[in-house]
């Protein structure tokens, strides 16, 4: 299901919780919402999962606003940060009444993911630790086969086991179903790897909304070494956006068409050079300099 | 596959079953050990009391105790089931389940009924069975009215519960609700009425007079009173709109205002403003009108108690409304609650004040009743058991008087309501009007030997006080069912009513001294399911010829034979005002003393007493015995002689 969101804001009172949030998802792909603690991005997420009703601008799967849609909603779940169960349920009685609720539910494959993930059918979900709680909320949520999943910091509590093999199950269900992930943290790190998409709130806006192929596929980082420092020449030949010069080491974040970039480095002669790929981090420091924000501030960790 | 878009969902109705059904249980049964299992107690041995008759509206009468039981349980139902509201990880769970709000309500109203009626109607079967086994003078029509009754009035509370659940977020928040909103008028009446009550003297005493709009806006004491009174069909049906209209609205604010702020304590910050302002000025009234009352040396602790009480209220109230002791401070809200205090202390000041001084006009009133006493009857029993113008007299000179006692009184009373000690008289005006309403003034501020008294005891002295004769006044009943004389020393037949009106005429001749100030008997009637008692005088026929024909001696009626000390006095008809004065304020040796009245001796007083079971009384006359009281011994307290003494006109 592909995730349209134009305009949207929601406010409580004189607190305008998040606003002109304009977000396109296309269907089978992940999408990070990245951004620190207060941002807006579980607001967002709830006004994405139907819960809050957007006080202006639309939300809408495939068309279809999600508020108060059941038909929406039955293929949307949404994660919770904290997992939520019913008082003293276990997870045979969760799956009871998510099997009520979600018309695409799977016995097969929840007898398959709580059996793989090792938790007893029959003991009381309250009483787990916080990343069995979490892996409950996986298994209820994968089973229920959903077309869309809003994840609020997934993999909190979870071991790093455990991470990969509950982004391994996303993975399996993006590529076999199609399915659409939305998922917020506050960790660029742990979504590196992940997304094929981000976006960065803060202050109830998104700052910032990329395609990650996009941005691979026309920045690259350089660390290159000389006997001198070459001219600002260099930095306008090579289209770079960002350095940062350490002795006669310059690391420096280039833009454009990358694929002739080796070429146009041996002309400096320099004693050594490496090109690599952008980490998350690195694309975020010169994306959002150039919008006047330092990431530091941004990103908690 | 079932239907998403379907209205009931199953698993949803067990979800919400699941959440209240042990609550149900413990309704249930507290629901049969309130009523069947009471009823078959009380019922159970019918040998053991042979005249016990069970009354028309037994069931109604019983059912007290399972109606407030149910109405608490409806509002702990409502709590619970609405609280997956007050938390923002299940508000969010349930809200994000493909079940659109107005559903979630729907399946949350279908429990709570269910949970209602079904230990309803299984109470009422087990009625039936034993109506069927061992009562059988319960109807199967009054089981399906009490049936029915309960039915409504558990669905108002149920919905006046379910309704204030989505004005807070919070489950003791919720509960405070619906406490407040149950009885936040009633207690702010009451309070103001107490508080006037200290502050100004000739406030009626009767709290219902005044109170009938706020007890008909208070559905708990309506559903209970009902039971007792018959249901007020108009007033019920108004409370079942008020019920429908409440769920319609709990609707429209799930669905436009969607309780999305969990994290807040009020859903509306101006409705937290509100029951914060009145909340604290219950609060105030009820410190200050206790530190009024148990400290009555001048108005400035009044206003100390006040202020203190508001800010005592104000402080508590935040913290049951912000859950916190540590609570924070809104000026906001601190101006608007001083605001709104002023505005009370201005509305209170200016309609007591006119209300305390406001005297009827003769063209205005029907029927006047002056009572230097406590009055022990309520409107309803005068008007159920007794004839037209019992107490009440409709005698323009008497009317005319009584408002001009009572414009004295006005003048003579004190504000504010300050005892100094010197105040020992008490004026009670009550005032049938020509308009059918009752205006009602109590003084207590007011001296022995003020205007007003003297006014109303001439009136009082002027001729025998035949409306005040319960006798004389009784109506005959159909649900009458003893009639006592003597404080139920001699029973009497129903005959005696007619026969004392028949020869009351004769009473009317006498020294209305002697006729109200002596030979005061009391009466009684017993009704089915209420009970009546009053003052008739024995100089009548009628009571003398029932004392004649019983076994009893007058001896032993009036307790002359366990008198210790008797007197004979004789005094003219132009000293009994002041002889009766003397008694009401002189000890017993004072008014010997002073009157000149002869001490009996052994012998004496047994003649006397024979006399007097002869029959030897004398209301024409001017001779009195003046008897003590069985168990009187001299004591060294300066009490009045009427407190030890009791007179008869003898011959």
């Amino acid at each position: 299901m592909k995730l349209l969101v134009n305009g949207a804001k929601k406010s409580f009172g004189k607190n305008t919780a998040v606003e002109n949030i304009d977000l396109s998802i296309t269907e089978g792909t992940i999408h990070g919402l990245l951004g620190s603690n207060g941002a807006g991005k579980t607001t967002l997420m709830k006004v994405l999962s139907g819960i809050y009703k957007a006080d202006s601008g639309t939300v809408s799967y495939d068309g279809q606003s999600i508020y108060e849609n059941p038909d929406i909603k039955s293929d949307v779940i949404f994660m919770h940060d904290i997992p939520f169960f019913f008082k003293g349920a276990s997870l045979k009685k969760m799956a009871k009444f998510y099997k009520a609720m979600y018309k695409n539910w799977s016995d097969e494959r929840f007898l398959q993911l709580s059996g793989h993930f090792g938790i007893a059918p029959d003991k009381q979900l309250n009483q787990l630790s916080k990343g069995m709680k979490r892996q409950a909320a996986f298994i209820l949520a994968f089973s229920a086969r959903p077309k869309v999943m809003l994840l609020d910091e997934p993999f909190d509590g979870l071991d790093p086991i455990m991470r990969k093999q509950v982004k391994n199950i996303l993975m399996q269900d993006i590529a076999n179903h199609g399915m659409t992930v939305v998922a917020s943290s506050h960790n660029l790190r742990e979504m590196e790897d992940l997304c094929d998409s981000v976006s960065i709130m803060h202050d109830g806006k998104i700052l910032f909304h990329k395609e990650l192929t996009d941005i691979r596929g026309t920045h690259c980082k350089l660390q290159i070494a000389f006997k001198e420092l070459p001219e600002d020449k260099f930095f306008t030949d090579l289209n770079v956006v960002h350095h940062k010069v350490k002795g006669r080491i310059i690391t420096c974040i280039v833009k454009g068409d990358i694929s002739n970039l080796e070429e146009k480095v041996t002309k400096y002669n320099p004693l050594m050079y490496d090109i690599l790929p952008l980490t998350l981090e690195e694309i975020f420091t010169y994306e959002m300099g150039e919008l006047g924000y330092e990431i530091s501030n941004i990103i908690v960790e | 596959m079932k239907s998403q878009t379907s209205l009931l969902n199953k698993t949803l109705l067990s979800h919400f079953t699941g959440t209240i059904f042990w609550l149900t249980i413990v309704f249930m049964a507290l629901n049969i050990i309130a009523l069947p299992l009471s009823i078959w107690i009380v019922t159970f041995d019918r040998d053991f009391y042979p005249d016990y008759q069970i009354p028309e509206n037994f069931l109604f009468q019983i059912a007290s105790g399972q109606l407030i039981i149910g109405m608490i349980f409806t509002a702990f139902l409502a709590m619970f089931l609405l609280n997956y509201l007050n938390d923002e990880s299940s508000s969010d769970f349930m809200h994000s389940l493909p079940v659109k709000r107005t559903a979630l309500l729907i399946h949350v109203l279908l429990t709570g009924i269910t949970a209602i009626v079904v230990p309803l109607v299984i109470s009422a079967v087990i009625l039936l069975i034993e109506r069927m086994i061992f009562i059988p003078e319960i109807a199967v029509t009054d089981i399906a009215k009490w049936l029915i009754y309960a039915l409504f009035a558990h669905f108002v509370v149920f919905a006046i519960a379910i309704f204030t659940g989505f004005l807070v977020n919070g489950i003791f928040l919720h509960m405070q609700v619906i406490i407040l909103a149950l009885f936040l008028p009633l207690a702010v009446w009451a309070l103001t009425y107490a508080a006037a009550n200290v502050l100004y003297d000739g406030i009626s005493s009767s709290f219902m007079e005044h109170s009938e709009l706020v007890l008909n806006a208070t559905f708990p004491y309506i559903a209970v009173t009902q039971l007792y009174d018959g249901i007020n069909t108009p007033l019920s049906l108004l409370w079942a709109a008020a019920a429908i209209l409440l769920i319609v609205l709990s609707f429209v604010l799930y669905k436009y205002h969607r309780n999305e702020k969990v994290t807040a304590s009020f859903n509306f910050v101006w409705l937290k403003e509100i029951l914060t302002a009145v909340t604290t000025i219950a609060g105030m009234l009820a410190v200050g009108a206790s530190v009024s009352l148990l400290i009555p040396v001048s108005p400035a602790v009044s206003v100390f108690g006040f202020a203190v009480g508001a800010i005592v209220a104000y402080l508590i109230v935040e913290m049951f409304f912000q859950n916190s002791v540590k609570i924070q401070f809104s000026w906001k809200s601190i101006v608007f609650t001083v605001l709104v205090i002023i505005i009370f202390w201005l509305v209170f000041l200016i309609g007591w004040t006119k209300y305390v001084n406001d005297v009827p006009s003769e063209e205005e009133v029907a029927s006047v009743y002056i009572a230097d006493d406590y009055m022990y009857y309520t409107s309803d029993s005068l008007d159920e058991y007794f004839e037209e113008g019992f107490l009440f007299n409709d005698d323009e000179k008497v009317i005319e008087s009584a408002i001009k006692a009572h414009e004295t009184a006005i003048e003579d009373k004190s504000f504010p309501n300050i005892y100094t000690g010197d105040e020992t008289a008490r004026l009670e005006f009550q005032y049938k009007m020509e308009d059918g309403s009752v205006m009602n003034r109590t003084f207590q501020t007011l001296q022995n030997d003020s205007e007003a008294v003297q006014i109303t005891k001439q009136l009082n002295s002027a001729k025998y006080n035949i409306n005040a004769d319960f006798l004389e006044n009784i109506k005959q009943h159909p649900e009458m069912t003893e009639l006592w004389l003597f404080n139920n020393t001699l029973k009497a037949d129903r005959s005696l009513i007619e026969d004392y009106k028949n020869h009351s005429a004769q009473l009317m001749e006498y020294n209305p001294y002697i006729t109200n100030e002596t030979g005061r008997i009391e009466a009684s009637a017993n009704y089915e399911n209420n009970y009546e008692s009053g003052m008739s005088s024995i100089y009548n026929e009628a009571v003398l010829k029932r004392i004649a024909e019983s076994d009893l001696l007058m001896e032993e009626i009036l307790y002359l034979n366990q008198s210790s000390e008797m007197f004979i006095a004789d005094i003219p008809a132009d000293e009994l005002e002041t002889f009766f004065n003397d008694y009401k304020e002189l000890n017993i040796r004072e008014l010997a003393d002073k009157h000149e009245l002869e001490n009996l001796s052994e012998e004496q007083k047994t003649d006397i007493i024979s006399r007097v079971n002869d029959g030897e009384l004398a209301p024409e006359g001017s001779k009195l015995l003046i008897y003590s009281y069985p168990d009187y011994t001299e004591s060294e307290e300066d009490y009045p002689a009427e407190m030890d003494f009791s007179i008869l006109a003898i011959q």
